[in-house]
């Protein structure tokens, strides 16, 4: 279930906001909160809820132990270590396992099998989850006297299962407890939940298609035009599926009078790329530098161990990703970047004037998508090459130019959408003319209701019965 | 002083309460439609069958433990929710004008063109799929050296009428293509016949539906004419009269890209002018429902959406055409629904015809030919169907 379905828009989370509104003791709230999260959880693939449960319980006992028992140094280490390696592994085997058994026949040219199992809806981010609230149970930083239930409802609540944030389990945990279930919340959260539900169904899910069709091109008939039209159509999907994603996610979860964390802030206007991995997917930046980069020491360190640091988690960054040595590269790229900013480059950056500093970064991060987005070294070759007019195709074709011209309205918007300029419009009409600007609201969502609706459309030629 | 401090918070208070408004407004107008929505769907009936998509929708799901278990049940459930989704088709219409207007010219992969045409884009095969038609085919022939084998691919709109589509539109000409087929085939034994040529010369004529991805049967007749010559038949030996028997024919292309009725085609059939031919006095064996016919027509179809069905009440796995020709030449047609408007041309030269649909045929090909006594055997598609079904390769394959 997808918060971008009908089934759950117009049947399931009025069902549970309604339940959660009646029942008002806060523990049986936590309670509505666990049983909806699992059915939620079980909607897709029901068997990984056993997973998802088992790793919920193994990770809150784990965490009281760290906190509460009193045990040496050592002994403690050995459980904060072992439960780290629990959690990666069932991480690795999931994610993983694929992965790593290819690249070891591609290195010794056997054949093994590769297992074929469905990644669990969600798994690398409540493992993250999990490893930083042992973490911190480990540093002394939580107090894990919440009870398993609260615990539960944390890591496992619906909005943010699937695809984070990646919130620290002290910052939910109190708000599960004691939630700031209001009219007021549940408005603002509904306005959130909207402004999600457009960027991905009105923009993310149609720009999609301009995408594919540049995909689809045989390598040689790739125009200049055409490949910056598709890595920009890439980009746009990318950023308003999971920023839409995102703003659901927050606004969901506010409904239900739970603060979470932000995860984007407008990052294709970023000036640097420094800047924008600041507003790029922030929980997980954020996670990465306090449990990796700081515990290596940070850059309170060596020049040559500063470098190692930044390496090893933009690798990591990488892989988390996708398990294909295209995310690794894609990470380390990005690692090799920011060095490079940090030691030279930002001195220069900061004497330029902002629209450069913009199109530096976009320019540094459309070629990174360009890994992102390929399946192969050899396809992202292919891709850069044309980008840049390898192959001499051509500057620009009627195929480009048709694109351009049928998608110009859409790449508009998806440029005024990556600004905050409508965000700011947005507030100002809710301030002078609401009823206008509620009427809008209201309008668009309906729209992103039709085109929801539009996606479940399977005519046939032949009558299929 | 006091006075000043109020005059000074008012705007933002108003701002406030403003907002406010804005939100209240907000939740009311979900909540009401959300409300409206789920009594829509519960009160209105389920409906089993849309028109507009060709295709049964689902109904409500049973709940089964293994289906609950392998999440397949969830499935049905968010079928049957978004099928019968109230209003579902003119929430399907909103979609496809917003994108019309935003400049979209390419719905659902039919071009949207001049003159009311609306055209599937062209398929593009894949490699492999090509190559194992062509081995499949190459080893078919071979077991029959004493056969004439021919084989028609007609280009569709998107080719012949291609000067209609959107500027610029990136359709692929089927003509290499198909051509490229042809010279490969032609090497193992098989007499193309390539009407591509034809069909261009009448481009201006009305040989194609405007709202469905069927030629006409006056587009049928021209390539019937040049495939005549090919296969040795005299095609001035039947003289015809055509009758429109409908022209409220809105057709699949129409459903697939959501332009539903506002353009409309006619459907003609044609009859022999001398009943004494032996158009007149065949008979048509349905194999998968044992039922004998003496006419190629169903006029039943006529009333109903799908009004291209009145040949041969549409696709079926095997259909046998007896007519008292002089000749005793026994043909098997291989085909898809381009056939089922050309078949009654070529009626008048056969003692049999055995036309097989590959697409629903599950017996033994080689079974059929040798117990029908076939000499003859004819590939009629259009290059979508030949390039993308797989079942032609399959059936090849047994």
């Amino acid at each position: 279930m997808t918060f971008s379905s009908l089934i759950f828009i117009f049947a399931f989370l009025p069902a549970v906001l309604l339940l959660y509104g009646i029942v008002k003791p806060a523990r049986a709230r936590t309670v509505i909160m666990i049983i909806a999260s699992l059915v939620f959880y079980a909607w897709g693939n029901p068997v990984y809820v056993i997973l998802l449960i088992l790793s919920t319980v193994f990770n809150y006992y784990v965490g009281y132990d760290l906190a509460e028992t009193e045990r040496g140094e050592r002994s403690r280490q050995w459980i904060f270590v072992g439960a780290v390696i629990v959690n990666l592994l069932i991480l690795g085997y999931f994610k993983y396992c694929g992965f790593l058994v290819d690249t070891v026949n591609a290195l010794l040219k056997t054949d093994f099998a590769v297992p074929g199992l469905p990644l669990p809806l969600g798994l690398s981010f409540f493992t993250f989850k999990a490893i930083a609230w042992i973490a911190d149970a480990r540093s002394g930083k939580i107090n894990p006297r919440c009870g398993l239930l609260s615990f539960a409802a944390s890591i496992m609540m619906f909005p943010t299962i699937s695809m984070g944030p990646i919130d620290r389990m002290q910052d939910i945990v109190p708000q599960i407890r004691r939630p700031d279930f209001s009219i007021a919340n549940v408005e603002e959260g509904l306005i959130l939940f909207i402004v999600g539900l457009i960027k991905k169904v009105l923009l993310a899910d149609n720009i999609v298609d301009l995408y594919n069709s540049f995909r689809a091109l045989p390598a040689g008939e790739v125009s200049v035009l055409m490949a910056w039209l598709g890595m920009a159509a890439f980009a746009f999907q990318l950023y308003f599926d999971f920023s839409g994603y995102s703003d659901m996610a927050k606004g969901i979860s506010l409904m239900f009078g739970i603060r979470t964390g932000d995860n984007f802030d407008h990052p294709y206007t970023a000036v640097s790329v420094t800047d924008f991995w600041r507003k790029w997917h922030i929980s997980l930046s954020r996670w990465f530098r306090d449990y990796i980069y700081i515990p290596l020491g940070g850059n309170r360190v060596t020049v040559g161990r500063h470098v190692r640091n930044i390496l090893v988690v933009w690798a990591l960054t990488g892989l988390w990703h996708g398990a294909a040595w295209t995310y690794v590269a894609w990470g380390v790229y990005y690692g090799l970047v920011l060095l490079l900013e940090k030691y030279f480059l930002i001195k220069v950056l900061e004497k330029l004037p902002k629209p450069v500093r913009v199109l530096y970064t976009m320019f540094i991060v459309i070629i990174g998508w360009v890994f992102f987005s390929s399946r192969s070294f050899a396809e992202a070759a292919a891709t850069c090459g044309a980008l840049f007019g390898g192959g001499m195709h051509a500057l620009a074709d009627s195929r480009a130019l048709y694109y351009l011209r049928t998608n110009l309205l859409l790449l508009i918007f998806c440029f005024l959408g990556s600004t905050a300029w409508p965000f700011r419009f947005y507030t100002w009409t809710q301030k002078k003319y609401p009823v206008v600007s509620a009427v809008g609201t209201v309008l668009l969502t309906l729209l992103a209701v039709a085109f929801m609706v539009y996606s479940t459309y399977q005519p046939f030629l032949y009558a299929a019965f | 002083m006091k006075k000043i401090m109020k005059r000074k918070k008012d705007p933002e208070q108003t701002e406030q309460k403003r907002v406010c408004i804005f939100r209240h407004i907000v939740l009311g107008s979900c909540a009401l439609f959300t409300v409206l929505m789920l009594l829509l769907f519960i009160g209105l009936p389920d409906r089993p069958f849309s028109e507009t998509e060709n295709r049964s929708l689902a109904g409500v799901p049973d709940p089964d433990a293994a289906d609950l278990l392998s999440g397949r049940f969830m499935k049905s459930v968010e079928s049957w929710t978004a099928d019968q989704f109230p209003g579902r088709t003119g929430w399907v219409r909103v979609r496809t004008e917003t994108a019309r207007i935003s400049g979209q010219n390419k719905i659902g992969g039919v071009y949207i063109c001049d003159d009311g045409y609306l055209m599937e884009e062209a398929v593009q095969p894949e490699e492999e799929f090509v190559s194992r038609l062509v081995q499949n085919l190459t080893a078919f022939r071979a077991n029959h050296q004493d056969m004439n084998f021919y084989m028609m691919i007609a280009p569709t709109a998107v080719t012949v009428l291609r000067d209609k589509l959107p500027e610029n539109a990136p359709a692929e000409d089927q003509n290499a293509l198909i051509r490229d087929f042809y010279s490969t085939m032609q090497l193992v034994g098989y007499t193309p016949v390539d009407v591509g040529n034809v069909l261009e010369g009448k481009k201006n004529e009305y040989i194609y539906y405007r709202t469905d991805h069927h030629w006409t049967t006056y587009g049928a007749y021209n390539a019937f004419r040049y495939a005549a010559g090919v296969m040795g038949l005299d095609p001035d030996a039947v003289m015809y009269n055509s009758l429109a028997v409908t022209a409220d024919f809105n057709g699949t292309l129409s459903g697939k890209s959501c332009t539903f009725g506002d353009e409309k085609d006619v459907i003609s059939v044609w009859f022999p002018q001398d009943d004494t031919q032996p158009a007149a006095n065949y008979v048509v064996e349905y194999a998968d429902n044992q039922m004998k016919t003496t006419t190629f027509y169903d006029e039943t179809y006529l009333s109903q959406k799908d009004k291209y069905s009145v040949f041969f009440s549409g696709n079926h796995a095997l259909v046998r055409i007896k007519s008292p020709t002089a000749e005793d030449r026994r043909l098997l047609v291989l085909k898809d629904s381009y056939a089922n408007c050309f078949l009654p041309f070529l009626a008048q030269y056969y003692r049999q015809i055995d036309v097989v649909d590959p697409r629903y045929f599950t017996d033994d090909l080689e079974t059929l030919i040798a117990t029908d006594g076939i000499d003859e055997v004819l590939f009629l598609y259009n290059a979508n169907t030949f390039f993308s079904d797989s079942s032609l390769a399959g059936l090849m394959e047994q």
